[in-house]
């Protein structure tokens, strides 16, 4: 839950933040962090609580909802010696659920930090109330590692009971230093009715940003005071194939400051300028070529003709020199890890060359620097990934640019590597990155690119099978499997410190869940070690009843590698866009030997779905070798050949769809009836189902 | 009910460590000889295809005359493969207001060197509470090397605890999921103590006695890989209950032993006297709730259903003094409206009575990991973790979980700590399991019954088929059952998917894969408390399910249901013991024959049987509908892996009969 500065290295007039710690992690996250208005010692006081939200059985807003936070509220108050947050947070139970997930209340907090003015109040629906204090909650510690203690408050709350109102407040210090910065998620599971964060005393320079919130107001701002109030958040539910949870959900930052620090002051331009310029120098200054990374380079390079070429040797190179350390552990590897690690100074490119060995940005930069060395025009390029938020440009965006690649200047265009991601081929970005905002870190400058997204022929799924069908519906042969792009790394990244013997038990679970009479026998994998793709495998299939049998006739699926597989959109509607990991291709090939004495019953190819060259679809091809007695089934489905892999929620009837027309394409049956005499039957040509 | 945990769980609950005493904060520990001289063992050749393998799993313990162990453990794993190097990995769980941890060190070692030392601050202290637990008194020390550890190499860790005895009993698993080089416990009492052990199971260590020292050793157990429907004993070798006895003259101050069941009944009784009480506030709850009762078993249903519905939170504390043995008091539960099973079985046995019916308290063992079952042979608690109530009924009440009992005549047997099992109904895992009921005069265990799939796991699913006006889309009206322990699987799914979009969710999970695409258009949840059956209605539509042919045929598959409830095997090998977990699936599905269309062929009736279950699926032309009826029973088995593959073909047979697909045709 919380955010901490990850550029890599401090910048220029910036304390090292501090992090958020576990006691605030599980405390916002847990209990929705709240406050109320002033720290109020002695005995606590309740704001009564309406006679609709008491005798209310159900949310109005959100039907079917476990529990609505009626009220939660967060301040950020401070003297000039001490700073804390006074949190109050007040849930409406309306099933057992709920009452089951709120019955045990835990305030975790370090052993560094204080929790006072502890209470809780269960409120029935007549009204009656009772309260809990400090020493209703039970003390015990959760965690001691070398010396330090994280602690935990605990209150099992007696009878609560859906339709009962519990309330949780408390107040607990906090850092306000310059430089640290907090995130909190507003949307929350449970529906919100109110969020309000407020700011009493600030005794530094801060900033509040939220983002995707509908309805949110920013009163009485100025530079110690400020109240940021939300209303009607609805409950956060994840769904498949979604954009990163930061775009989508509720939240909001806020950030220390003071005049100082002049990166979290500046307006939007100038403060963007700033980072651009300071990163930029930086990464020139490291990545200068010494005379040994021109030699390198060179002879990396030649019989290179064209720039493309060169910056792939180079890129090859960095990948296959240096030991990866992100990727890659050993006897050797770890003592080079534990030098560089206590380190003082960073490990330059001519370090990262004779060492053979670094981590993923190490390996970039000696790519840049060899790069630069045979005169092409580099800058680093800080992106932001979908493990955290593509919405970076904004004042604060910048704290989230967690990934870095670099940027190559190819006549009027930026073009992006990134060697350090090992699996990556050169041309590729890793998928969380791809169609991110980057900043090309240039010292005169902004520049902002968009990274960008591997077509589907990149990541092409290549799966041929030569199959036999006897008269009982049962399937035999040989498949071979390619998988290229990020349809390969996926699997070789996930394995790679593996068992062959449970990548072989997964991969047959894989193929019988969609099967369940499958055998699978023979797995013979190659390029599952190392960064080579495609990554392919060989097996023998064997598929017990897998045609139906309709009296004396047969009703085979021929896609045998899509039959049985899961729609891939099941929910009615969507509330969030849609993101798909990456492009992709798949391209299937199967015969199939039809039984002796069975011929085709006037059979039909499957409907061709969407547009294979553009967005999303699948076209099909079904013929009939007389002579060998064998079904020809052709199958290539493509998403994002035109590189399009975000969509808008509004899109989700016309995807869904789409993908419903796909599956059911794909489980489109060829029916064979007996032949009626001995001699051949011609066989009709395949035409296009209607 | 939280009984004490063993001083040693199963290895893979535990794997050894303690608070380091070092004097220097950051010094590493000197190897040890045992250690030494083991981690040059070679590698035995049943660890084929294992990613770690434990070289040696020792534990002595050494009682003294107050009961007090010091039991010093001593592992050593070495990783084979890089995908084991999280099993360079240890630690002890111990009671933290009464065990002390005197020592933990640990080592790795590459090719005979250290590639690290081993800090103090490489060791964590975490409390071990459970999801729903309040308080928990039971703590973990834990080492995690896993980040160093390579191929090769082999970690191993000594620790040294003082575990001061509750009762003068140990029970002790042999046996691991990684195969086991050599794996040993021995036990050295003072002089003049004796003990009486009993061990149970298929592979027992061999028995050496010297003097007061007495020591089971286990050797060559090979690798037990997790593999789908395990059966939960797999991984036990063995295990042994050992009763330990101060001399005459020397039982002052030494925990309680036990020889009969009686004496463990008088345990719960002294612990618990006083704790079943009442209230004013009970008494007229208890009233309350059975005052339109007609019946004894309409009064034990309702206060039963009331008593579920309070929530479980666990408060583990005064576990030295036995407390996990004792309940709090009816009253306190009562106004707290929470508690664990003891707690809870308490309460309604208070309850009951204030409804002048007579209960006892029964003592269970819920082993979901291990199996374990409770022996007769053996008095003592250290078997049972549970606790549930024993209901004296007459013969007016005939339910399924009513068994006839040494002293106490009918008892109907229930749990109020499962939420959504019914008064009738056992939940699965205490089925077939032996409970203890603590009253005065028992001399052994009862057995409760197992119920069959027929009876107690049993899924109705209704489902009618109109085709649309296109001729290509399909509308489904359906309708799933369940009663028993299905309908509590059911029932517990409809409490916590309250959210349309969850309701949704629960209805597709019933559809079979082809027509999950289909759009649910309205779904329905009840839940009948009197017939004990829970229902999930809904109606959907599939666009494109149905497959037109040329010349006026269509393709229609009747497999609109999933087969989730069955199991999928994917290996085509297997190493261990299977344990089939029971259903009986009741489905029809009706087709309306409609525009004109006739089936072209009726799909033949199959039937089939195995020493694991049965299949049989009919179809029959109605005037105007096709009905398919489809009945598959799985039966509640534990079968040896050697049948694996007659279990795969009769699962396989299954899918090969399992095709519905019809071929509709125009005119007659």
């Amino acid at each position: 839950m919380q955010g901490q500065l990850r550029s890599g290295k401090s910048p220029r007039l910036m304390h090292t933040p501090v992090t958020f710690d576990r006691l605030q992690l599980k405390l916002f996250s847990l209990f929705l962090a709240c406050a109320i208005p002033a720290v109020v010692w002695g005995k606590p006081e309740w704001e009564p609580i309406p006679a609709d939200d008491l005798a209310t059985l159900e949310c109005k807003v959100y039907p079917g909802a476990s529990a609505e936070a009626l009220i939660v509220r967060q301040t950020f108050d401070a003297s000039p010696d001490e700073a804390w947050t006074n949190q109050f947070q007040r849930i409406k139970i309306y099933s057992p659920k709920a009452a089951e997930e709120r019955g045990v209340m835990n305030i975790d907090y370090s052993e560094y930090s204080k929790v006072w003015n502890l209470a809780a109040r269960v409120t029935k629906p007549n009204g009656k109330s009772t309260e809990f204090h400090k020493d209703d909650f039970h003390d015990s510690v959760v965690v001691k590692v070398g010396g330090y203690k994280l602690k935990r408050k605990t209150l099992a709350v007696p009878n609560l009971e859906a339709g009962d109102v519990v309330e949780l407040k408390w107040t607990q210090d906090a850092a306000t230093n310059e430089g640290n910065y907090y995130w909190w998620y507003c949307q929350l599971p449970i529906p919100v009715r109110h969020y309000t964060f407020s700011m009493e005393n600030s005794q530094h320079d801060y900033r509040v940003l939220w983002f995707n919130v509908a309805h949110a107001d920013l009163r009485n701002a100025n530079t110690t005071q400020m109240t940021l109030e939300m209303q009607n958040l609805p409950p956060f539910d994840e769904e498949p194939a979604m954009a990163p949870t930061r775009d989508v959900r509720g939240w909001f930052l806020v950030l220390f400051t003071n005049s100082y620090l002049r990166w979290f002051t500046k307006d939007q331009a100038g403060l963007w300028q700033e980072i651009s310029s300071y990163f930029g120098e930086d990464f020139r200054l490291l990545t200068k070529p010494n005379s040994q990374i021109k030699s390198t380079a060179k002879e990396a390079i030649a019989g290179a003709a064209t720039d493309a070429e060169k910056l792939k040797r180079l890129y090859d190179f960095c990948q296959q020199h240096v030991s990866n350390l992100d990727y890659f552990d050993s006897a050797d590897l770890q003592k080079a890890k534990k030098k560089l690690d206590d380190k003082s100074r960073p490990q330059t490119p001519e370090q990262t060359l004779q060492l053979a060995s670094g981590y993923s940005h190490h390996v970039n930069e000696l790519f840049a620097s060899l790069a630069r060395a045979v005169g092409f025009d580099v800058r680093q390029a800080r992106s932001a990934s979908r493990d955290a938020t593509l919405l970076v440009r904004n004042p604060m965006g910048w704290l989230f640019l967690d990934d870095d690649t670099v940027a190559v200047r190819r006549g009027k265009e930026w073009k992006f590597y990134a060697p350090g991601d090992y699996y990556e081929p050169c041309g590729m970005l890793k998928s969380s990155i791809e169609s991110a905002t980057c900043l090309v870190c240039d010292e005169d400058k902004v520049i902002y690119e968009t990274n960008p997204v591997a077509p589907a022929a990149n990541s092409q799924i290549t799966r041929r099978g030569r199959f036999t069908l006897d008269a009982d519906g049962n399937l035999e042969g040989d498949v071979e499997i390619s998988m290229d792009g990020h349809a390969g790394i996926r699997d070789k990244s996930n394995w790679r410190s593996w068992q062959s013997a449970e990548i072989d038990t997964e991969y047959r679970k894989r193929i019988t869940t969609q099967l369940p009479s499958a055998e699978v026998g023979d797995l013979n994998w190659e390029n599952l070690q190392g960064d080579k793709l495609p990554l392919r495998v060989h097996y023998k299939l064997k598929v017990a009843g897998y045609a139906d049998t309709a009296g004396s006739k047969i009703i085979l699926p021929p896609g045998v590698f899509k039959h049985g597989a899961a729609a891939f959109f099941t929910a009615e509607t969507r509330q969030y866009p849609i993101f798909f990991d990456h492009a992709w291709s798949e391209h299937d090939d199967i015969e199939i030997v039809l039984p002796e004495g069975y011929t085709l019953d006037a059979a039909t190819a499957p409907a061709n779905v969407g547009d294979v060259a553009g967005t999303l679809g699948v076209h099909y091809g079904v013929g009939y070798k007389a002579k060998a007695h064998t079904l020809l089934y052709k199958r290539d489905f493509a998403l994002g050949a035109n590189s399009m892999i975000a969509f808008q929620a509004a899109s989700y009837p016309a995807l869904k769809n789409l993908f419903d027309a796909i599956n059911r394409s794909d489980e489109h049956t060829i029916v064979l009836k007996p032949k009626p005499a001995p001699a051949d039957a011609p066989a009709p040509a395949a035409t296009p189902a209607k | 009910m939280r009984f004490p945990r063993l001083p040693r769980l199963h290895f893979f609950a535990v794997l050894f460590a303690a608070i380091p005493v070092i004097p220097a904060f950051c010094q590493s520990y000197d190897t040890p000889d045992w250690l030494t001289a083991t981690m040059n063992l070679a590698t035995p050749e049943n660890a084929a295809h294992a990613p770690a393998v434990i070289l040696l799993d020792d534990t002595s313990l050494e009682m003294d005359a107050k009961g007090v162990l010091t039991e010093i453990h001593r592992e050593a794993i070495r990783i084979l493969h890089i995908s084991g190097r999280d099993y360079a990995a240890g630690h002890a769980t111990y009671d933290g207001k009464a065990d002390r941890v005197l020592e933990a060190n640990a080592w790795l070692f590459r090719d005979g060197k250290q590639p690290r030392p081993v800090k103090k601050g490489d060791w964590i202290d975490i409390a071990t509470n459970d999801p729903g637990t309040a308080i928990d008194e039971y703590r973990s020390k834990q080492i995690d090397l896993s980040g160093t550890a390579l191929a090769g190499d082999v970690f191993g860790y000594e620790t040294r605890v003082r575990r001061p005895m509750v009762v003068a009993q140990l029970r002790w698993s042999f046996g691991a999921l990684l195969p086991i080089a050599t794996e040993r416990l021995s036990l050295a009492v003072p002089p003049g103590f004796s003990i009486d052990d009993k061990m149970f199971g298929a592979n027992q260590p061999t028995l050496s006695h010297s003097g007061n020292t007495w020591t089971w050793t286990s050797t060559d157990r090979p690798y037990r890989p997790n593999e789908p429907y395990l059966d939960p004993t797999a991984r036990d070798d063995a295990d042994l209950l050992i009763n330990c006895t101060a001399p005459a003259g020397s039982a002052a101050g030494f925990p309680r032993s036990f020889s009969t069941w009686q004496e463990v009944t008088s345990m719960y009784e002294s612990l618990n006297q006083g704790q079943c009480d009442s209230s004013a506030e009970l008494v007229a709850k208890t009233h309350s709730l059975t005052a339109g009762c007609a019946t004894t078993l309409d009064k034990i249903r309702a206060l039963g259903a009331y008593v579920q519905k309070i929530r479980y939170i666990e408060i583990n504390e005064g576990l030295r003094y036995g407390y996990g043995w004792k309940a709090r008091k009816a009253s306190f539960v009562f106004s707290n409206g929470y508690g664990d099973c003891k707690d809870k079985a308490n309460l309604l046995i208070a309850m009951l009575r204030e409804a002048g019916i007579k209960a006892h308290l029964v003592i269970a063992m819920i082993d979901p990991d291990h199996g374990f079952v409770a022996h007769s042979e053996f008095p003592g608690p250290m078997q049972f973790n549970h606790a549930i109530a024993g209901i004296e009924v007459d013969s007016s009440i005939q339910l399924p979980a009513v068994v006839e009992t040494e002293k106490s005549g009918r008892l109907l047997f229930f749990d109020p700590t499962d939420p959504y099992t019914q008064v009738g109904d056992l939940p699965y895992l205490i089925q077939g399991t032996n409970v203890q009921v603590a009253e005065n005069g028992i001399t052994g265990l009862t057995r409760l019954p197992r119920f069959d799939a027929a009876h107690d796991f049993l899924v109705q699913r209704h489902v009618a088929l109109t085709i649309s006006a296109s001729e290509t889309g399909i509308t489904a009206a359906g309708q799933i059952s369940a009663a028993g322990q299905s309908g509590a699987s059911l029932r517990s799914d409809f409490e916590k998917d309250t959210q349309p979009t969850e309701l949704e969710k629960l209805v597709t999970h019933q559809l079979s894969d082809a027509f999950r695409g289909a759009l649910v258009e309205d779904r329905k949840t009840e839940d009948n408390p009197l017939l004990g059956l829970c229902t999930l209605s809904f109606t959907c539509q599939h666009p494109r399910f149905v497959q037109r042919l040329p010349g006026n045929g269509l393709v229609v598959k009747l497999d609109v249901l999933s087969r989730h409830y069955l199991p999928n095997f994917s290996e085509n090998e297997r190493r261990l013991p299977i344990q089939l977990q029971p259903v009986m699936i009741q489905d029809e599905v009706v087709l309306k024959l409609t525009g004109g269309y006739t089936v072209d062929e009726v799909p033949r009736k199959i039937s089939f049987e195995s020493p694991y279950g049965s299949y049989a699926a009919d179809f029959s032309l109605m005037r105007d509908a096709l009905v398919m009826k489809r009945t598959i029973t799985i039966k509640y088995l534990r079968v040896p892996a050697e049948n694996y593959a007659a279990v795969r073909k009769f699962l396989t047979d299954i899918v090969r009969a399992d095709r519905s697909s019809v071929l509709l045709k125009k005119g007659t």
